[in-house]
């Protein structure tokens, strides 16, 4: 019986390429399949949220540690690209740089003092940090317009062509920096850096013995973080078109990091069909939205209770993998 | 067990997206009263295709109260229709309504719901205040499906084109009334305060530049402009900022709900002080948040429940007949209003295709609460107020209180 | 006006303190943040206005409140903290997210049972106003001012006056020796929640009546603040929560006095990170080694 187990995930292991590349097809080509404006919308809506969940990935399921401050490095991401087109306007993409680079700088000057805080205080910062940014967007007026918002947010053109959400232009722009942070990601988990990360979430002093540094290490995977969600952030402001200061507020936070628990802290598959689930359930089931902040309540209680490794486990059941050519007598 | 649990977490998710797609965004929330509104109809004319409106507002949330009534209103247009035998020969009318919860990206989101949904021909009501208003304006705008607001006052708002209509003051307009309040009231230190939103900023910036032009003719100043940001609910250190300003009248820039706050705690420390309020407190709720507090306040609104025009009396009687004796407010007459001057382009087209109502609606024209209703060029409809005091907690008419804005100014001098 | 200031910031501050003391009770108890406490307050506010509207006497109508918000702090220790505490691997983050997962629930479940809209609540404690030279004290902000002294005497008490207070001291140093030298730690842990959901069902009537109205997000930024006046006391400490949340109170009305009133929300946050970064065991408490 283990034994078929273990062939079943290997089966499984082998065909996920194939199962991998159909569904990006499936992906990339929904909007010829005549789908509606508002499947789209939806769409593009579940791949931000997706970006912003391997964003918190990188430093709640790799490090172990968890912010409850994502909205507003959207927001600070989203705010300094609308001023870098609308101010000082410098173009589209380099604007986008811009808002990324503000993003991770704010990751920086919250993640160097406060990533030594214990748990639970961290997350108490990142909390408080989050309202912060909210009343400064809402005060600085010569910024960010206070509470009147910035509207007609300019979309990005490629080729000539206005990528809008009616010709699906807006949802590839999603897909494409969705792959890039699903890169970055994958990137960061097979390196020397994501193993310090991993070793660290198990055990924080032994990686303090093996000779890890510690704290630069978590400021870095930080300052990573909130570079993703600046992307988010810019993403969104293209997408709704209007931002104020009340867009990101801690709902959103808390969204991200409900994605991320269901979805199993450290896996990749597993953030993306859990930002499926949770992102699509209220749009599907309009009748339950009233419903939808307890049913993630009740998500965040259940999954931390009786299965922390999330929905989808991550790697651990997989027996090891060998290299080429190198067998072992499973007797 | 652990396994078990989450795997039936992750069916029952699963389950629901199944559902959804399998019957796509034909799928509508409908309000419990558009079921009974329609299936009392539905008998006799099951072979027409019903007429189906949309409708966008937030249901829950700070502003729920405003969502509701719009929703109210267009509920009492409809049923009235379908009661006369509808439209086009024995066409029904239907609403399909969803929460915006008064968020831009629920707005947003609604927006694409309603334009994906092939069936819906016109919207009478489009996200409560400017700011959700702007962002769903463009969309309806890209996918030429008609839309009015009931509540929306930002210039831009219509502006947006063709396919956006303004079933409500301007804030040129309204601020052209609430200017002339003061001055009816007999203030001499006026204390504003202002909510940190879309609307409030705007409205105190159009205000103070009113001042700045005529301060010098009327006959009260401004003594402080105090600020508040939304989910206050302690006013006491802006009620300080205003008695130590010596303030005499305070006017007040916001909804209800803040407004009625803020007057219990004024009153309890000056219970002397005039209070001027906007349209969007005409409502009993007011009254009932406020209690004496609220008792003299001064305001406007553009529906007046006492007149005698006679749609407006009908108007009143089938909407406290429906909503147990509950009283309409502004947003309520004007989603009426939507509906039914939709309901005449239709009639005028012959047709409900988003693009008939989008040609006929330019040129149609109702008798309905606001009198003969139709929209100017920009897209607004032209619309008059009336000043109320509140006494024993009755919303009492205070007749002749406003003038033409231009008799106004030649009065001054 | 500096001075008219100086007053609303106690008076604003006293209602933080009320909030906070509330924070610091299972802290001291615990040490675990219990970001549930807002959201029982207003479910303990909300069952006030529903049982009084039932009519079957003013007083009866209260008591059963406080019961029955006291038990929903229970049934939240006993359903889902309890387990975790036996789990191994769970640790302040667990905790924690347990406690927002909650949150969240019940405030969602008293916008779905009560709607969102804001509601009347009597105010109990009319009774006039008092002067003081030019400084006017509204009979309700000194019943708020009584009650959150009457509420630190009595906690007080309870935790260094009480046998079950001691317990309560021997489980916040050490869960295991105090179960080993004969507390019935979960007798304590139970009655801790009990009391807790007490205090945040007379916190949630004093403030709606204050305030004379009710609405399910009427904990949301009472709760944030509140939160940071116990950090900055010294979350744990009961005294220095009170004093927390009058300093949060009064830098609030002197900001809006200095800078306007959109800075004032502000205030409570800038406080919560600078607390966090330079003295993160607060004013009052008494700073600790991590254990290795």
């Amino acid at each position: 019986m283990k034994n078929f187990d273990i062939k079943l995930l290997e089966g499984l292991e082998k065909s996920k390429y194939i199962v991998g590349a159909a569904v990006a097809l499936l992906v990339i080509s929904l909007p010829f399949f005549g789908a509606s404006q508002y499947l789209l919308r939806v769409a593009t809506n579940i791949g931000i949220y997706a970006i912003l969940a391997l964003s918190l990935n990188l430093i709640t399921g790799y490090a172990g540690q968890v912010s409850l401050g994502h909205a507003a490095f959207m927001a600070i991401g989203a705010y300094a690209f609308i001023v870098f087109t609308t101010k000082y306007p410098i173009g589209f993409f380099p604007a986008m740089g811009v808002g990324i680079l503000f993003s991770a700088l704010a990751g920086l000057i919250l993640g160097a003092p406060t990533l030594r805080l214990s748990g639970a205080y961290f997350v108490i910062a990142t909390t408080g940090f989050s309202e912060l940014v909210k009343v400064i967007a809402l005060n600085w007026k010569s910024v960010t317009n206070g509470a009147t918002g910035i509207r007609n947010i300019i979309r990005p053109t490629v080729f000539g062509i206005e990528l809008t959400n009616a010709n699906g232009g807006q949802y590839w722009f999603m897909l494409f920096w969705l792959a890039v942070s699903i890169y970055i990601c994958y990137a960061i988990k097979y390196s020397k850096f994501g193993r310090a990360l991993f070793a660290i979430r198990d055990d924080d002093l032994a990686a303090k013995m093996a000779g890890i540094n510690t704290s630069l290490t978590k400021v870095t995977a930080f300052v990573f973080s909130a570079a993703l969600a600046g992307v988010a952030g810019v993403l969104y402001a293209t997408m709704t078109r209007y931002v104020e200061p009340n867009t990101f507020t801690m709902d959103i936070s808390t969204i991200i990091l409900c994605i991320v628990i269901f979805g199993g802290m450290g896996s990749m598959v597993g953030m993306l069909i859990s930002t499926f689930l949770l992102i699509a359930f209220p749009e599907a089931l309009r009748a339950l939205a009233m419903y939808r902040f307890i049913i993630y309540g009740l998500i965040l209680i259940i999954m931390v209770r009786f299965r922390q490794q999330g929905l989808i486990s991550g790697v651990s059941k997989l027996p090891y993998k060998l290299p080429k050519g190198v067998y072992i007598d499973r007797g | 067990m652990k396994k078990a649990l989450s795997l039936v977490l992750a069916l029952a998710i699963a389950l629901s997206l199944v559902a959804c797609t399998s019957t796509g965004t034909t799928t509508t929330t409908t309000s419990e009263d558009q079921t009974t509104a329609t299936t009392e109809q539905a008998t006799e004319t099951q072979n027409l295709d019903p007429i189906v409106l949309g409708c966008s507002g937030p249901l829950t949330g700070n502003n729920a109260q405003f969502g509701e009534n719009a929703l109210n209103g267009i509920m009492v247009a409809i049923e009235e229709i379908n009661a006369d035998g509808g439209l086009l020969g024995g066409r029904m009318l239907e609403v399909r309504s969803y929460d915006d919860k008064g968020t831009g990206e629920e707005g947003a989101s609604v927006a694409e719901l309603l334009i994906s949904d092939e069936d819906v021909c016109a919207v009478p009501s489009a996200a409560y205040g400017s700011s959700v208003g702007l962002v769903e304006a463009p969309l309806f705008q890209e996918a030429g499906l008609v839309a009015i607001s009931n509540s929306a006052s930002h210039p831009d708002f219509s502006a947006t084109g063709d396919c956006i209509y303004r079933n409500n003051l301007t804030e040129a307009g309204e601020l052209q009334y609430a200017y002339q309040m003061p001055q009816v009231v007999g203030a001499k230190k006026l204390g504003i305060v202002s909510m940190m939103s879309e609307f409030g900023e705007s409205f105190t910036a159009g205000f103070e530049a009113l001042q700045e032009q005529y301060g010098d003719k009327v006959g009260f100043e401004i003594a402080c402009v105090s600020w508040f940001t939304d989910g206050t609910v302690d006013f006491a250190p802006n009620i300080a900022e205003l008695i130590n300003a010596g303030c005499d009248t305070i006017i007040f820039f916001a909804e209800y709900n803040n407004f009625a706050s803020f007057a219990i705690q004024y009153r309890k420390l000056d219970p002397n002080a005039q209070f001027i309020g906007l349209m969007t407190c005409y409502t009993p709720d007011l009254v009932n948040l406020g209690g004496d507090s609220v008792e003299g306040v001064y305001l406007y609104s553009c529906l007046n429940p006492n007149s005698t025009n006679p749609e407006v009396q009908k108007f009143v009687a089938a909407y406290k007949a429906k909503y147990d004796g509950a009283e309409p407010d502004f947003v309520a007459a004007n989603a009426y209003d939507s509906v039914k001057i939709i309901a005449a382009a239709i009639e005028q087209a012959g047709s409900a295709d988003r693009e008939a109502i989008r040609e006929a609606i330019k040129t149609a024209h109702v008798v309905c609460t606001a009198g003969d209703l139709s929209f100017d060029a920009n897209g607004d409809a032209v619309k008059s107020v009336v000043m109320f005091k509140i006494e024993n907690g009755q919303f009492i008419e205070v007749e002749g209180a406003f003038k033409l804005w231009d008799e106004f100014v030649a009065s001054l001098s | 006006m500096f001075l008219q200031q100086i007053i609303n910031g106690i008076s604003i501050g006293l209602i933080y303190a009320l909030v906070s003391v509330g924070y610091s009770l299972i802290f001291g108890v615990l040490r675990m943040m219990n970001m549930a406490y807002a959201s029982i307050l207003t479910v303990g506010a909300h069952f006030c206005l529903s049982l009084v509207q039932a009519k079957f006497g003013f007083f009866p109508a209260i008591i059963v409140a406080l019961v029955l918000t006291g038990l929903v702090s229970v049934f939240f220790d006993v359903s889902m903290l309890a387990p975790l505490r036996k789990k191994t691997g769970s640790d302040s983050v667990t905790v924690l997210i347990t406690a927002i997962g909650f949150n969240y629930i019940l405030l969602n479940l008293c916008l779905v049972i009560w709607g969102s809209e804001r509601k009347p609540f009597q105010n109990v404690f009319d009774f006039g106003s008092l002067q003081v030279g030019s400084v006017i004290f509204d009979s309700s902000q000194i019943v708020i001012m009584a009650t959150a002294l009457v509420i630190l005497a009595a906690l007080t008490w309870v935790i260094y006056g009480s046998k079950i207070g001691l317990g309560m001291r021997a489980v916040q140093q050490n869960t295991k020796a105090a179960n080993l030298a004969g507390v019935n730690t979960k007798v304590v842990i139970t009655f801790s929640f009990f009391i807790s959901g007490i205090t945040a069902c007379i916190a949630g009537f004093l403030i709606a009546s204050y305030y004379q109205l009710i609405y399910p997000t009427m904990g949301v930024a009472l709760g944030g603040k509140a939160f940071a006046a116990a950090v900055l006391g010294g979350i744990g400490v009961l005294h220095g929560s009170v004093i927390g949340g009058l300093i949060v109170g009064i830098l609030e009305c002197v900001a809006v006095y200095f800078f306007g009133g959109g800075v004032r929300d502000a205030v409570a946050y800038i406080i919560l990170i600078l607390v966090l970064l330079l003295v993160p065991s607060g004013l009052f408490g008494k700073s600790e080694n991590t254990k290795v």
